[in-house]
């Protein structure tokens, strides 16, 4: 494959929502575990996979280091993280979503992030 | 005046188990640890056994630390982003890991699993029915 062709495939990537590449991510794998051996895999395969994965690490890492640092004053709500960066607040997952989605981010993470000193509750099995 | 739901998924689940149990699958950064997980509504977060999150490859400790409530106490978990793989439905969700290893009960909450999906429950034929939000309104 060449290069330039590559490059093509993961500027589409990028455009996929979180879902998608996580999709993909476990496609690649599954293909690449088919193969079993890993002489087999083309540099490209696993550029593509690499470079999704470092991705989606770098993004996840970003989001765990501000929900740390944010709790005590974005706890209690829900909030809508892209890469590290607040993109909307809400008090329902609906309200947030709409919010992320009307900032232009619909591939936001969106979580309630339950304040420092919240006792979060337990169901019938805890 | 009746209503009507459309689910893409039917999971036959054994209505004499203790519990509404399924198979749950955790991914992270191409990484996969499955376990059981019983359906709790009255669960705030969704929780996992520490060594599932280890499985994973995850410093748990490095997550947000919170404390959850339980019956006999309190249980120290640690928050991580972290994609969810149930009955095939997928999203990304915040979850606990324990911090104690003795605990080994998971758990799928409100909190990144139920407010995700639709779910539809005949627990008198042991079926239970899903469908991811997204999915659904799509």
């Amino acid at each position: 494959m060449s290069v330039e062709r590559l490059e093509i495939i993961k500027q589409q990537i990028v455009t996929l929502s979180r879902q998608e590449q996580a999709e993909l991510s476990r496609f690649l794998a599954e293909q690449m575990s088919k193969d079993n051996a890993p002489p087999a895999m083309t540099p490209a395969q696993s550029n593509i996979s690499s470079n999704i994965e470092v991705t989606e690490e770098t993004r996840r890492v970003r989001n765990m280091e501000w929900m740390k640092a944010n709790g005590q004053e974005f706890g209690g709500q829900y909030i809508a993280l892209e890469s590290g960066s607040l993109v909307a607040t809400g008090r329902t997952l609906r309200e947030t979503r709409a919010a992320s989605r009307a900032a232009g981010k619909p591939n936001a993470f969106i979580t309630y992030l339950p304040k420092p000193d919240e006792a979060l509750e337990a169901g019938g099995w805890l | 005046m009746s209503h009507q739901l459309t689910f893409a998924q039917l999971v036959n689940y054994d209505p004499g188990q203790s519990g509404i149990t399924v198979n749950v699958v955790i991914g992270l950064n191409g990484a996969r640890a499955g376990c059981e997980a019983k359906i709790d509504t009255g669960s705030t977060f969704c929780l996992f056994a520490r060594n599932v999150g280890e499985d994973l490859g995850i410093d748990v400790e490095s997550g947000i630390r919170r404390t959850v409530g339980t019956v006999t106490g309190s249980l120290a978990v640690y928050l991580h982003e972290v994609n969810l793989y149930v009955v095939g439905c997928s999203f990304s969700a915040l979850v606990g890991f324990a911090e104690d290893r003795a605990f080994q009960r998971n758990v799928l909450g409100r909190r990144g699993f139920l407010e995700q999906v639709i779910f539809g429950l005949v627990d008198y034929e042991g079926k239970l029915f899903l469908s991811s939000y997204d999915e659904y309104v799509s």
